[in-house]
Parts: C-alpha cells; sequence; structure tokens
C-alpha cells in the first residue's frame, strides 16, 4: 500500500513509546504486588514450618528422654523376649521324655514280671524305642505276653517287638527291644 | 474506509463526514459541520481542546457515525507544503535530504514541526514528484488531544492539499485541460494548477487572502454583527444589486485576490506555456455570493465550484448539502485514502 501523508504517524510513534512505559509501569506495579504477595505466602509457610518443626523438635527430646530413662527396662524386655521366643520353640520341640518315661516305668510295672528299663528314645511326634532286661528266659517271655494284653496295647499308638536278644557271659540278660508310638497324653 | 470516519477542523467551521467509496463513486452515509469553538487554533490550552472534543462528539453523536477511528485534515494556511522533485534515489536517502532543506520550505526551526512526505509519482525524467508536508507540532498535538478527549482514535492527519490533491487526481479524471484549483480558505488561499498529463499539481501557491479577512473588513466598515456579516457576504457578497452595497467595501480585497489568480494564470503561462482553461473554487467560496461570476469576469475563464457531485452517488444527503458541497471538499477528500 502506498504511503500517504499522516503528520500523526510521528506523534503516534511517541505515543506509542509513552504507551510502551506505561504499560512497564503497569506490569512493573503488578509484578510488585505480586511479589510482595509471594514473600508473604512464603513467610507464612517458613512461619507455620518453624513452629511445627520446634514443635516435633520438642517431641523428639521428650521421647529421646524417654528413651533414655526406660533404656533398662527395655533391655530386660527384650531379654525377655528372646527368653520366650526360646522358650516357645524348645515347647514346640519338647518330646515331654520324662513324662513317656515314667508313663513307661508305670506300665512295665503292670507287668507281671519285672523288668528292668535300660534305653528309652522318644521324640516329639511320641515316636519311641526302649529296651527291657530280663533276668529270666520265663520274665522275657511273660512280658512278651503282657505285651499282647490291651492293657500294654492300649497305649501305644503302634508297639513292634523289634528284637529280642539274649546277651551276657556270666548272668545271661534277655534283652527285648521295642517300638513304637505312644498315643499323646494330655 | 467503512471503519473510519473523516474530521475537517478549520478555524470557521468543523466538519464530519462518513463515506464509502464505490467503484469510482463516493457513496456519503453522514455529512455535518458545527462552528469551530473560537480561537482553537491560537489558543492551545487544554481547555479549548475539551470545548472543542465537545462540539466533534455531538456532532459525531448526532450523524450517529459508528466508528470511531477518524481522518483529520488541516487547513492549508496552518501547515507548510511543498512540491519537490528529486532524483530517484532510495527511500531513506531521499528522506534524509529532503529532512535537511526542509528549513527552507518551513519558517519555523524544524525541531518544532512534524513532517511527513509522500512520493507522488516518477516523472517521464527519472525525477520523483514528492509531495512535503509539514505542521507545528503544538497545533498536531492540539488536534490529537482533541480527538482523544473527544473519545475518538485519530487515525491519520495531513493538510487540505494533500487530501485534494490525491482526490483530485484519482477521482477528477475528467479534467484534461489545465486547470486552476482554488481552495479558497478561511485564513489563506491555496491555488493549485493541474496541468494533464503531470500526474499531480504542477504549481501549489498560498496567499494570505481567505474568508476570514474579507469578513473582518465587512464587519468593521459596515459595523455588523458575525452573523449578519457572514449573511451579507453570503446572500449579496458581490452583487451590485444588494440591500447593502457589500461590494464597495470588500472589492480590494477581492481585487487584489483576483489578482493573485491572474498571477497564478501568468506564471503557469510563462513556465509551461499552457492558458488556464478552467477555474475551479472550493472550500468557503460559497460563502461569497457572486464570487465565482466575480472571478470569471475579471479573468475571462470559466469559474465554477469544483464539481464534486460528479463523483458522488446521489442521495438526499448530496440533495440537502448541494449548495454547499464544495466546502465539504477536503473532509471528503481526507476520507478517500
Amino acid at each position: 500500500m502506498k504511503k500517504r501523508i499522516d503528520l500523526f504517524s510521528q506523534r503516534i510513534s511517541s505515543k506509542a513509546l509513552i504507551d510502551y512505559l506505561r504499560k512497564i509501569r503497569t506490569y512493573s506495579l503488578y509484578s510488585f504486588v505480586g511479589l510482595l504477595g509471594v514473600i508473604v505466602i512464603l513467610s507464612g509457610i517458613y512461619v507455620y514450618f518453624s513452629l511445627r518443626l520446634n514443635n516435633l523438635s520438642d517431641k523428639r527430646n521428650t521421647y529421646n528422654r524417654y528413651i533414655v530413662l526406660n533404656t533398662p527396662f527395655v533391655q530386660d524386655l527384650r531379654r525377655f523376649a528372646v527368653k520366650f521366643s526360646l522358650l516357645k520353640s524348645m515347647l514346640q520341640d519338647d518330646a515331654r521324655s520324662y513324662t513317656y518315661y515314667k508313663h513307661l516305668i508305670t506300665i512295665v510295672s503292670l507287668a507281671p514280671t519285672n523288668g528292668t528299663i535300660t534305653s528309652f528314645k522318644i521324640d516329639s511326634t511320641q515316636k519311641t524305642e526302649f529296651t527291657i532286661h530280663f533276668a529270666s528266659y520265663e520274665d522275657a517271655i511273660a512280658f512278651i505276653e503282657y505285651s499282647e494284653t490291651a492293657a500294654f496295647l492300649d497305649q501305644f499308638l503302634n508297639i513292634s517287638l523289634n528284637e529280642f536278644q539274649i546277651s551276657g557271659d556270666g548272668d545271661v540278660i534277655y534283652e527285648l527291644m521295642y517300638s513304637g508310638s505312644f498315643i499323646k497324653l494330655p | 474506509m467503512a471503519g473510519t470516519f473523516s474530521l475537517d477542523i478549520s478555524e470557521q467551521y468543523t466538519r464530519l463526514a462518513h463515506l464509502s467509496k464505490k467503484k469510482d463513486k463516493i457513496e456519503i452515509h453522514s455529512l455535518g459541520y458545527d462552528n469551530t469553538i473560537p480561537n482553537f487554533f491560537t489558543n492551545l490550552v487544554e481547555k479549548s481542546a475539551q470545548e472543542q472534543s465537545k462540539v466533534i462528539s455531538l456532532l459525531h453523536n448526532k450523524l450517529n457515525i459508528p466508528s470511531t477511528s477518524v481522518h483529520v485534515v488541516l487547513p492549508d494556511d496552518l501547515s507548510y507544503s511543498q512540491l519537490l522533485l528529486m532524483p530517484d534515489l532510495p527511500e531513506k536517502e531521499l528522506v534524509k535530504s529532503i529532512r535537511l532543506q526542509a528549513d527552507e520550505f518551513v519558517p519555523l526551526p524544524i525541531g518544532d514541526v512534524y513532517v511527513d512526505l509522500e512520493t507522488i509519482a516518477k516523472l517521464p525524467n527519472g525525477k520523483l514528484l514528492i509531495v512535503f508536508i509539514a505542521a507545528q507540532k503544538k497545533i498536531v498535538d492540539h488536534v490529537h488531544s482533541t480527538i482523544e478527549m473527544a473519545n475518538l482514535e485519530p487515525a491519520t492527519l495531513e493538510n487540505e492539499l494533500s487530501a485534494v490533491g490525491r482526490m483530485v487526481t484519482e477521482m477528477f479524471t475528467f479534467i484534461k485541460t489545465p486547470t486552476l484549483i482554488i481552495n479558497f480558505g478561511y485564513g489563506g488561499t491555496s491555488l493549485y494548477v493541474m496541468n494533464p498529463p503531470f500526474p499531480y499539481f504542477q504549481i501549489t501557491r498560498t496567499i494570505r487572502i481567505g474568508y476570514d479577512i474579507i469578513l473582518r473588513d465587512l464587519k468593521v466598515n459596515m459595523n455588523l454583527g458575525d452573523a449578519k456579516a457572514v449573511e451579507a457576504l453570503r446572500t449579496i457578497g458581490l452583487s451590485a444589486n444588494g440591500s447593502i452595497n457589500v461590494n464597495a467595501i470588500i472589492y480590494p480585497i477581492i481585487n487584489e485576490f483576483i489578482a493573485e489568480i491572474e498571477k497564478t494564470i501568468l506564471l503557469t503561462k510563462e513556465k509551461y506555456n499552457v492558458s488556464i482553461s478552467n477555474i475551479y473554487l472550493f472550500n468557503y467560496d460559497n460563502h461569497i455570493g457572486y464570487l465565482h461570476e466575480t472571478i470569471q469576469n475579471k479573468v475571462s475563464v470559466p469559474t465554477q465550484s469544483l464539481p464534486l457531485s460528479s463523483v458522488l452517488v446521489p442521495n438526499t444527503i448530496t440533495q440537502t448539502f448541494s449548495n454547499i458541497l464544495s466546502s465539504f471538499i477536503p473532509v471528503i477528500a481526507t476520507h478517500v485514502r
């Protein structure tokens, strides 16, 4: 488009400059107010977190003091916990051998003959092996007969005579070796 | 153009126009005028700008012009114009060299004026025809702030020579013979010589005789009030048969005015060896009765108002203003950009 005469054109350029400067002034004012707002907000956040931090710091000190005061108790408690766990595991693995040994003595004592229990093994599943010595062949046979009675068998889930041995150089000993499982005692 | 309107602030009248260009014709949508406040161009203070802005605002509202962007035209007597023939230089160098010699055309410090120029055409001899326009900064700023006070947007500012020169060369293509176009203004008169096929005015001259000096002469010598003097000039003017003899009072000035016209015709003859075959007047020419006839009788060249109606789409507005249409030529011309 052809350039036409316009005497406002030079004036407009100075007006544009004034407008531009006015815009800068306005934007600067808005920026300053905005910046001030941001500073106020950040200060608020800083004060809030400082107070919160102080509060938490006080709490931490209180808890630290509490921890220091209760250290012996905590150590006792720990020891107790260790012992308790050991006890629990021991009780879990305990075969209660003494109880079952006494129970076996009672069972053997009910027999018409006197035998001596020379070995006894039991595990936590009540699986057992025991050996009984007899001084005479008759006693051993009598015990075998007894072992076939309900009074003997009712005490076991299963029981079998594994070996019948005769040993000894001078005095002969008759040895009966049983293996099986006790009925679980209460 | 539809998004803008135009404003002519002269010392006497403030004129507004809203129009659109349709092919080779101009359709006027609104046309109006009111008195410019007294001393608007001599008392360049905020108060006068405020008062004048009210005049413009009222006129703008009354005419119901939808646009707010305004092209403004200043009278020739409040600006400085010069036609220049320059070598075909790059635009930057051209502007630089013209600015350097601007003090030859403007009788004011160059820092006190706004300067603009327009390249009109490249002539067959390879030179550029340039129109140089300048106006006092304080006047331009005063006009600018006045328009802003009227809640309008100042779009462009030029003077009557620039506006009318453009319109005449672009739209008055029927002018095929050497013609003298006289801008009979308020504070002075500009004389433009059209010499087709030269693409623009070939000679421009400015004289200090305008409507104002004639009106003042009449008021002082006949002891008439403003309104009566205006009315006497318009209705009786240079007629010999008036109820008062206005002619006898203003005759010396009119004679001087006609002498200037003759001088221009002679200058044209001497410089370009052509005879002026038509004289067209516009602006305040219809404010002095029988001015055209008097000039025609004295210089023996057909004289009339610039036939603006030939480029207008006829409507009720052109009919209403048919008697004073030539006074709206600057305001219409500045709209046709």
